[in-house]
């Protein structure tokens, strides 16, 4: 499936993660984004060339991804050449790209799952030539082994369930809540609401307000008008999770709009805008109460791991799903960073650090 | 002795709304006779001719050729031994002499596609021994007077046994009048009947055995040539006994400074003319077409880029362009009125008030009473029959039209009004109102400059006249000088410099004219191919590699195929937007009949299925164009939305991964090169040779050429667009299957992307978006450098950016050179 980026769109990314495969398994045991194990003792000693394939990249996320994938792979001295393409939203470009690395002879081949299942055939190709393929981003149908080496992914339900322990324990057990989905009928955000609702069944004076997510289409324009809609509906509105923090922020002016005060927001995939909004309405006295699940930009390194530990036949034991850790959390005093030197898209939660993120956005 | 009449029109009547066209006009046409047929544009004579060609039905009357009833069956008609040779030749530019000779005769006598050279060729040379046309050329490539030669000689092919020849002479040189003339005797020799139009007064009296003269409608009966004399059949054409044709001539003053001085003015196809006029004075241009006069005129108005000096009324002026020059004063109306001398759509207001927007506008707005009470004026004193100031120009007589417009550029307040050809296609009546109009215009104190192929109309008008040979001026003759023979002796003598040129083409000009031929797409996209993939094999060892070609080529397979569907319309100057979804519906067909052990009894029906996927979307392109008249693009842009929503609600989202045998199946390699890929060129092959080769491919691209000369040739239009459409559609669905070695899977968005590159890659292979050019191979070349491109730039590491660059400068390089240069050649 074809997911346009928009600039911070992040969240889109999630729809292209929960493309309609059920999950065989919903992964009980899975890795953390900001808990990486050292990719030193996957070096192994082969010389390797290495491949990093976007759908859509461009967008700040990517970016930082694919630096983030740069930044991984060249901690080991036997990576000769990393290689990075960017498709621009062509499933033809991608699969192109993908066997013009493996013309190039390069070893390992990770690749951002922008179109889903139907770059399977691709992947196999490559598979079938020798080359260590690593899908990354979304579960996929096909088989490990014959269409690609491994699938790392990130979990929805899991992350769902997150949401829900922190709403019912930040509103001490009790009020009334919304989510928030991207377009009618999203995957992803179909699987969100799956774990979101399962972890609110432990709480049952929380009241799910609407049975099906809020579509906002992940526009700001749309989320912005749904939510004064359910303002008008629902005089009490405790908290709100949604999908991608770009609606959560047009919640959050919605709620400024109408003088209603800003109810508790748990969101996926933070924005350097957002975090800064947070932060300056905390310091002045006005502030909400504030959970956000980040890291995603450091996904990659779990898929190149993975990838070089398979072609050098080294030990890697991280799990293949891997969850967003709490970058913000207003009840456990975990504030987000803040920069405004940093364009309003620019995602600070990953590994790069500062510096190179500065460096790379400037 | 009913056999005796070769045409016969008996009471037919015909009225269009509101008028009669014709009224219980009876005519006919002897075994071995020429029969002119005179009369006013407007008179009926067109209308007359439509209904005996079977065009036209007649409200009242019969029509028989050869003593059969034809009445309103063109195919009928054409069967039994009518022809027509048409003052605007129906011919199909972009196909060969010979093309359009072999889609103009009826099936039955024509030759084996082979040899349709070596047969148009001979018949040529039937014409004239010595014929400059070679048969293998475009038809654009050729001037006003060589086609029309084509059409007289396409219509004498037929061996028709009654020829209407319809003003055949009005782009002839006095030689090929000699010829006709000839030839139609020779015809008649053998009992052929020939009706002859023409405004040609002498013309007519001098071939004709009898004459038949319209007016208003009404015949004015149908007499012997020999019992009328030219004034006769004046009167009859007019109503009325016309005394002098030309008004008489003011004596020229040669006293004050010139109006116009002309110093040493060099352009293309002139060099070095010096003129001048004086106000008041109406200076004619005389030579053979090709010898500098239009040339001059196009490089003085700033059509054309000029050097030298101009100074109108001792100012130097520029004329850089033709807005520059209107604006200081100097009008000119082209002689090619349909082609860029008015606006056919527009209004007889609108026509005449363009060129004085100025007068009729109050404070820069221009006032709409204003434009119509100037308008209304101007249709009152020039006598303009039309039935309002709001009617379309295009649906009036020509002498009409030429009316409005000289009535539009007097109004303009000139100071030197430039016409070409002032009275080509106007009537008599119109002709001599022109005259009286630009007479009077002069004595005001308007210079004009009249350049015409009539010398009779230039000796009448002009009190001098320059002689144009080579791009100079060869000769002036005033006074008494200015006289029909003494105008005619000067071209004449001028010297024969038409072949000269005809032998000196320089390589500038060769370049320009390969480059607008069918071969140039070709040998261009293979070149840049070629040479990007040295480029890349030198830069990146790992390109010129089995798995990189390999690899390229799978993705070439699936592109071609479509673009090869795509060039189908495209020849007709038709295109589908919905190929791309095509394509995702039908990779979601198949993700429910092509999975993982179904029986070959499903496999069986999931293929029919395909086909009638493909036959339904053509069909209802198609209905969408044809019947229901919608545009092309909006008509594939609703079934691009409708065909992505039938597979969305199929495929929500990607699903029903295909049986992987099936997959290797398309994918199969001969050594490392994709089957799919070899058969996508074969197919472009085989279907290239079918476009030019056969018959229909010939009809194909000749209706796409020129719809209403295809129509006159028999062509159906209503086939030709559903056979493009289906066509269209049923490779579309060929690439679909193509692509589904990629996908793998049911997904519904996968196709989109094939919209638009199997359009670019259509007119990169030399698709022109008018219709009747490029070819599949073009097609097939235009994929692969696309593909090529993307591949190539991931090679030399160049990012994303510079790809879509490359391919944006590449689409406009190619489309630029070619059109540029097939308009540079198409002769005037």
């Amino acid at each position: 499936m074809k997911t346009y980026f928009r600039p911070r769109g992040l969240a889109l990314a999630m729809l292209a993660a929960g493309l309609a495969h059920p999950y065989a398994a919903l992964a009980q045991d899975h890795a953390v984004m900001n808990q990486h194990a050292d990719i030193a003792t996957m070096c192994g000693d082969k010389p390797a060339k290495v491949g990093l394939v976007d759908g859509f990249g461009g967008a700040t996320w990517f970016r930082t991804a694919a630096a983030e994938f740069a930044d991984e792979m060249k901690k080991c001295p036997n990576v000769e050449a990393v290689t990075y393409l960017d498709a621009n939203g062509s499933a033809q470009s991608y699969n192109s790209h993908i066997n013009n690395l493996v013309a190039q002879g390069v070893n390992v081949i990770v690749a951002f799952t922008h179109f889903g299942d139907a770059s399977i055939p691709a992947y196999r190709d490559a598979k079938a030539a020798g080359v260590t393929m690593v899908p990354y981003f979304s579960q996929l149908g096909g088989e490990i082994g014959r269409d690609y080496d491994a699938i790392v992914y990130q979990d929805p339900v899991a992350v769902g369930g997150m949401w829900a322990d922190w709403l019912g324990q930040s509103l001490e057990g009790k009020g009334n809540v919304l989510f928030m989905g991207g377009p009618a009928g999203a995957a992803s955000s179909e699987k969100f609401m799956e774990g979101f609702k399962a972890g609110l069944a432990k709480f049952p004076e929380m009241t799910l307000l609407e049975d099906q997510y809020i579509v906002t289409n992940w526009s700001p324009v749309d989320a912005q008008q749904a939510i004064a809609a359910l303002i008008a509906k629902y005089p009490e509105i405790d908290g709100i999770a949604s999908d991608y923090g770009v609606t959560t922020m047009a919640a959050i002016n919605a709620f400024k709009q109408a003088g209603v005060p800003v109810p508790a927001q748990a969101t996926l995939a933070s924005s350097n805008e957002l975090n800064c909004l947070y932060l300056s309405d905390t310091d002045a006295g006005k502030g909400w109460k504030y959970f956000s699940l980040d890291g995603t930009t450091s996904l990659v390194r779990f898929a190149a791991r993975r990838a070089l530990s398979i072609y050098e036949g080294t030990e890697n034991n991280e799990p293949l799903a891997v969850v967003s850790y709490p970058y913000a959390d207003s009840e456990a005093g975990i504030k987000p960073l803040c920069d405004p030197d940093l364009p309003p898209d620019a995602d600070m939660s990953g590994l790069l650090g500062a510096e190179k993120l500065t460096e790379l956005l400037k | 002795m009913a056999e005796e009449f070769r045409l016969r029109v008996e009471g037919v009547s015909k009225r269009f709304p509101g008028v009669w066209a014709l009224r219980d006009v009876s005519f006919d046409v002897l075994a071995g006779e020429v029969h002119g047929l005179v009369g006013e544009n407007g008179a009926g004579k067109s209308t007359l001719m439509g209904i005996a060609s079977g065009a036209l039905a007649p409200d009242e009357g019969a029509v028989s050729v050869n003593g059969v009833d034809v009445s309103a069956d063109p195919d009928l008609v054409r069967a039994r031994g009518l022809a027509i040779v048409r003052q605007e030749p129906a011919l199909m530019p972009d196909l060969s002499v010979a093309e359009n000779i072999y889609l103009g005769v009826s099936a039955e006598r024509r030759p084996r596609p082979a040899q349709m050279n070596a047969w148009a060729q001979n018949l040529l040379r039937q014409w004239d021994p010595e014929i400059a046309i070679d048969a293998g050329q475009r038809v654009d490539l050729m001037n006003a007077q060589q086609r029309f030669i084509i059409e007289i000689v396409k219509a004498l092919a037929g061996e028709p046994t009654v020829l209407v020849l319809d003003e055949p002479t009005e782009h002839m040189m006095s030689e090929d009048v000699a010829r006709l003339f000839d030839r139609i005797r020779a015809l008649t020799r053998k009992g052929v009947g020939v009706v002859y139009i023409s405004h040609r007064i002498r013309e007519v009296r001098s071939i004709a055995d009898r004459v038949t003269v319209l007016r208003e409608g009404q015949s004015q009966g149908s007499h012997a040539m020999e019992s009328l004399t030219e004034k006769d059949i004046v009167a009859l054409i007019v109503g009325k006994a016309v005394d002098h044709e030309f008004p008489k001539k003011e004596v020229q003053r040669t006293i004050q400074q010139p109006r116009l001085q002309v110093t040493g003015l060099s352009g293309e196809g002139f060099s070095d003319v010096s003129l001048s006029i004086q106000p008041g004075e109406i200076l004619g241009l005389a030579g053979m077409d090709g010898q500098g006069k239009r040339e001059f005129v196009a490089g003085l108005v700033g059509l054309t880029t000029s050097r030298g000096n101009v100074t109108l009324d001792g100012v130097t002026i520029g004329t850089g362009n033709t807005a520059q020059t209107a604006a200081q004063g100097i009008q000119y109306l082209s002689g090619s009125r349909h082609r860029d001398g008015m606006f056919g759509d527009l209004s007889v207001r609108e026509n005449f008030s363009y060129r004085s927007l100025l007068s009729v506008a109050r404070g820069g707005i221009v006032s709409r009473e204003a434009e119509s009470a100037a308008a209304g004026a101007a249709v009152r004193s020039y006598d303009i029959k039309t039935p309002g100031v709001e009617t379309r120009i295009g649906s009036l007589s020509g002498g009409n039209q030429q009316k409005v417009l000289i009535a539009g550029i007097l109004a303009s307040d000139p100071k030197v009004v430039i016409i070409d050809e002032p009275t080509q296609g106007v009537d008599i009546g119109a002709r001599v109102f022109i005259y009286q109009a630009i007479a009077e215009a002069a004595r005001s104190g308007i210079s004009f400059i009249i350049v015409s192929s009539d010398a009779g109309e230039l000796a009448g008008i002009c009190h001098r006249v320059a002689v144009f040979s080579s791009g100079h001026v060869v000769s002036e003759l005033g006074g008494d000088e200015v006289s029909e023979s003494a105008i005619i002796s000067a071209v004449l003598t001028s010297g024969s410099a038409r072949k000269q040129q005809d032998g000196a083409a320089r390589l500038g000009d060769q370049l320009v004219k390969w480059f607008a031929g069918n071969w140039a797409p070709l040998v261009t996209v293979t070149g840049i191919i070629l040479a990007l993939g040295f480029y890349a094999g030198i830069s990146n060892e790992f390109y010129l590699t089995p798995r990189s070609i390999g690899g390229m080529l799978t993705l070439v397979a699936a592109l071609a195929m479509v673009a090869c569907g795509q060039q189908v319309l495209m020849l007709i100057g038709g295109i589908d937007l919905s190929v791309g979804p095509l394509m995702g519906l039908t990779s979601v067909v198949m993700s429910f009949f092509f999975v993982k052990d179904m029986p070959v009894e499903t496999q069986l029906v999931g293929w029919l299925l395909l086909l009638a996927v493909a036959v339904m979307v053509g069909v209802l392109n198609w209905a969408l164009v044809d019947p229901l008249g919608m545009h092309p693009m909006m008509a594939t842009l609703a079934t691009f939305m409708l065909l992505q929503s039938v597979s969305l609600v199929l495929r929500p989202t990607p699903m029903g991964m295909i049986d992987f045998d099936f997959l290797d199946t398309v994918n199969t390699r001969w050594a490392f090169l994709p089957v799919a890929a070899l058969l996508a060129l074969v197919l472009a092959l085989v279907m290239d040779a079918l476009l030019f080769r056969s018959g229909l491919g010939i009809k194909l691209r000749g209706f796409g050429s020129r719809a209403d000369a295809a129509r006159v040739a028999g062509i159906n239009p209503r086939m030709m667009r559903l056979l493009a459409y289906v066509g269209c559609s049923t490779l579309s669905v060929a690439a679909g299957v193509l692509m589904i070695g990629q996908v793998g899977i049911g997904d519904a968005m996968s196709g989109n992307d094939y919209t638009l590159a199997s359009i670019a890659a259509a007119v990169v292979g030399g698709a022109s978006l008018f219709g009747g050019r490029g070819s599949f191979v073009g097609a097939f070349l235009g994929a692969l450098l696309i593909t090529q491109v993307n591949v190539v730039t991931t090679f030399l590491n160049l990012t994303d950016g510079w790809r879509s660059v490359l391919l944006g400068v590449m689409i406009v390089v190619a489309v630029a050179a070619y059109s540029r240069a097939r308009k540079m050649v198409v002769a005037a």
